[in-house]
């Protein structure tokens, strides 16, 4: 009991960050229908942004965590001006590979700069373990699950009650009716990065200091895919649930079927399962629109 | 709608013949046979690295079929690769199964497999395809380093010298052209493909989904040929590929091998046999000659890696940015452009 439970709570606190990087991907998927192949590696160079900052700028961590969110927004709307916004009428196949340059790009750099090494963050916070009552949890991974609650609360309470937030979902809603109002879908699509790129930044924060930092770090752009689709491609709230659910069957499939089956490696492994046969049987996903064309 | 970037002048608008002029047939004629002249007098190094270009042109066909002329886009091609070079592997080793026989039962168990996981893009546009794939990179993958009845070890396996009806491989020369022998087979299938009906009704699935179902084309089982067809090429591949090296290496089929086939169909062209057989020799040759750079220009042999990697994923941005028709373009207007000077009122087409 013990043993499911510590798995459950592991897998709750990890989806968490799913949920909070699958925010951005379908922010991007919504606003310009562009499958963001580079998340991960957003997610990873945020978190080697905070890094340098720390450890050779000495920077404070919260200035530092605020620093680095301040520096991808930048980056993002310079990746939509430079590179996406030139491909904005070209097709699905090269939409999709120019994220995946830009990943590749990306990975490259922080190989150049600091090596395929794994980087441990300054402890911040004494790694004592927080009793729940039933199990024992790291206490940075308590702080990681709150500060991902709170970015999808504020970025929550920002689609619903701010005009620029209205804006975005209008444009998400029709491209075309909403520049016929007015609206100018570049910087849409330009916010929609810049969120995507923050959330991402703060992911790869919160697990850079759980798990330290390495270029592996770029396969949670990866791992999201899963929640992404059993989500419902174009839904937020889906989206954030199935986060939760992908990381907890990553710890059950991890912890509970090698001892079933005998076979390793199969947690990261079993969302994909789950992500093919929720395209088989119901591929809007648990909460998104049901847009099948009878192809 | 999105507009269309396979090269119109590729071949599919209209049937005709293979090779329609004389210079077509000679130049056919003489670059088989330049190729296998030539490659027995080139260094074995090259050799390997000329080999290898041809597999990989062999596999791109495949992926050009089903991502540029069906718009079908796998991410998925270099697993299916691998399912073919373990595959064949299996079939000739452990079953004692004549090798030719096993690159083709490869090519078919690819092909199934490939379907398998095709089977949602019959109702979902492209987007979800891609997922889709991308799920069966990611579980071949984990498969190929569990199944170690089938892979031997998580790392590869090793195959030997192929040997055809007593006669052995040995000689690296003979292997490059029985590879050239498939690779100029499957060229003319794919070409034959692209201007009989089965080609032009890819095109308009790509193009025009709902506009091919009403002209009768169907839907469903075009889709399902294309992803046969796609995968099939790719397991032979892949069997070519093991016994080329003699070493079916796990790690050749990773994701970022998928992403390289996929970067040689865009580099080289969509939807034409030239683009994947420019795209297969960009991508082998261009790391190479970086590295020549690289060894005279940078002292730190470990930087070179990383930045091979950014000089790579930079020219994949900018290509799509400013040349999203690929080589194969450049060249055709390179030749045409000849065409024009040489021939002023000849061949006027």
């Amino acid at each position: 009991m013990d043993y499911f439970a510590g798995l459950l709570i592991n897998g709750i606190l990890v989806g968490a960050v799913y949920s909070m990087v699958a925010l951005g991907f379908v922010l991007i998927y919504k606003a310009s229908r562009v499958l963001n192949f580079a998340q991960g590696e957003l997610l990873m160079i945020g978190a080697y942004f905070c890094l340098e900052l720390v450890v050779r700028l000495e920077v404070g961590i919260l200035s530092a965590f605020i620093l680095t969110l301040v520096l991808m927004s930048v980056m993002a709307v310079l990746i939509e001006r430079l590179i996406l916004r030139k491909m904005m009428n070209a097709p699905v196949i090269s939409v999709v590979m120019v994220t995946i340059g830009l990943g590749i790009m990306l990975r490259s750099v922080v190989l150049l700069f600091w090596g395929p090494i794994t980087i441990h963050f300054p402890e911040f916070i004494a790694d004592v373990p927080f009793d729940l009552g039933f199990v024992r949890v790291s206490v940075i991974y308590i702080y990681g699950f709150l500060i991902c609650i709170a970015f999808m609360v504020i970025f929550g309470l920002f689609f619903r009650y701010t005009r620029t937030g209205l804006v975005m979902r209008g444009a998400a809603s029709s491209q075309m009716a909403a520049r016929s109002v007015g609206v100018p879908l570049h910087m849409v699509f330009a916010l929609a990065w810049v969120v995507a790129a923050i959330v991402s930044a703060a992911g790869g924060v919160i697990t850079g200091n759980i798990a330290g930092l390495t270029p592996e770090l770029s396969a949670y752009g990866v791992r999201v895919f899963p929640a992404v689709i059993l989500g419902g491609l174009d839904s937020i709230v889906g989206t954030t649930i199935a986060g939760v659910l992908i990381g907890v069957m990553e710890e059950l499939g991890g912890g509970y079927l090698r001892d079933w089956t005998g076979l390793s490696g199969l947690g990261p492994v079993v969302p994909f399962f789950v992500l093919i046969i929720v395209l088989w049987i119901r591929p809007h996903g648990l909460m998104g629109t049901k847009e099948i064309e009878r192809l | 709608m999105e507009p269309n970037l396979t090269d119109k002048d590729a071949g599919t608008a209209a049937a005709r013949p293979l090779l329609e002029t004389r210079l077509e047939r000679y130049g056919a004629v003489g670059l088989i046979l330049a190729l296998a002249v030539g490659s027995m007098l080139i260094s074995s190094y090259h050799l390997s690295l000329l080999t290898t270009i041809t597999i990989f042109a062999f596999s791109a066909m495949g992926l050009n079929l089903l991502s540029g002329n069906a718009g079908l886009i796998s991410i998925a091609h270099a697993a299916f690769m691998g399912l073919g070079a373990f595959t064949a592997a299996w079939f000739a080793i452990d079953l004692g199964i004549p090798i030719l026989i096993a690159i083709i039962l490869a090519g078919i168990v690819s092909a199934g497999v490939g379907l398998l996981f095709g089977i949602p893009s019959l109702r979902l546009s492209g987007l979800y395809l891609i997922l889709a794939t991308f799920a069966a990179q990611i579980i071949l993958y984990w498969f190929f380093e569990q199944a170690l009845w089938l892979t031997k070890s998580p790392d590869g396996r090793f195959v030997g010298i192929p040997e055809v009806m007593g006669f052995e491989f040995g000689d690296p020369w003979h292997y490059y052209l029985l590879v050239l022998v498939f690779t100029i087979a499957g060229a003319v299938v794919y070409l034959n493909i692209l201007r009989s009906g089965l080609g032009r009704s890819l095109e308009v699935i790509k193009e025009r989904p709902i506009v091919s179902q009403m002209m009768g084309v169907n839907l469903q089982r075009t889709k399902l040929i294309a992803f046969t067809i796609g995968h099939f090429y790719a397991g032979v591949a892949g069997a070519l590929y093991g016994w080329h090296l003699q070493f079916v290496a796990t790690e050749a089929f990773d994701l970022m091998g998928s992403i390289e086939l996929l970067v040689m169909i865009i580099i080289g062209g969509l939807g034409s046999l030239a683009g994947a057989v420019l795209g297969a020799t960009f991508i082998v040759v261009v790391p190479e000659l970086l590295d020549m750079a690289g060894r005279r220009l940078v002292d730190d042999m470990g930087l070179m890696a990383p930045i091979r990697m950014f000089i790579y994923g930079l020219l994949v941005v900018i290509f799509l940015i400013y040349e999203p028709h690929g080589l194969a373009r450049t060249w055709r207007k390179l030749v045409r452009y000849f065409n024009k000077k040489l021939f002023k009122n000849k061949n006027e087409h």
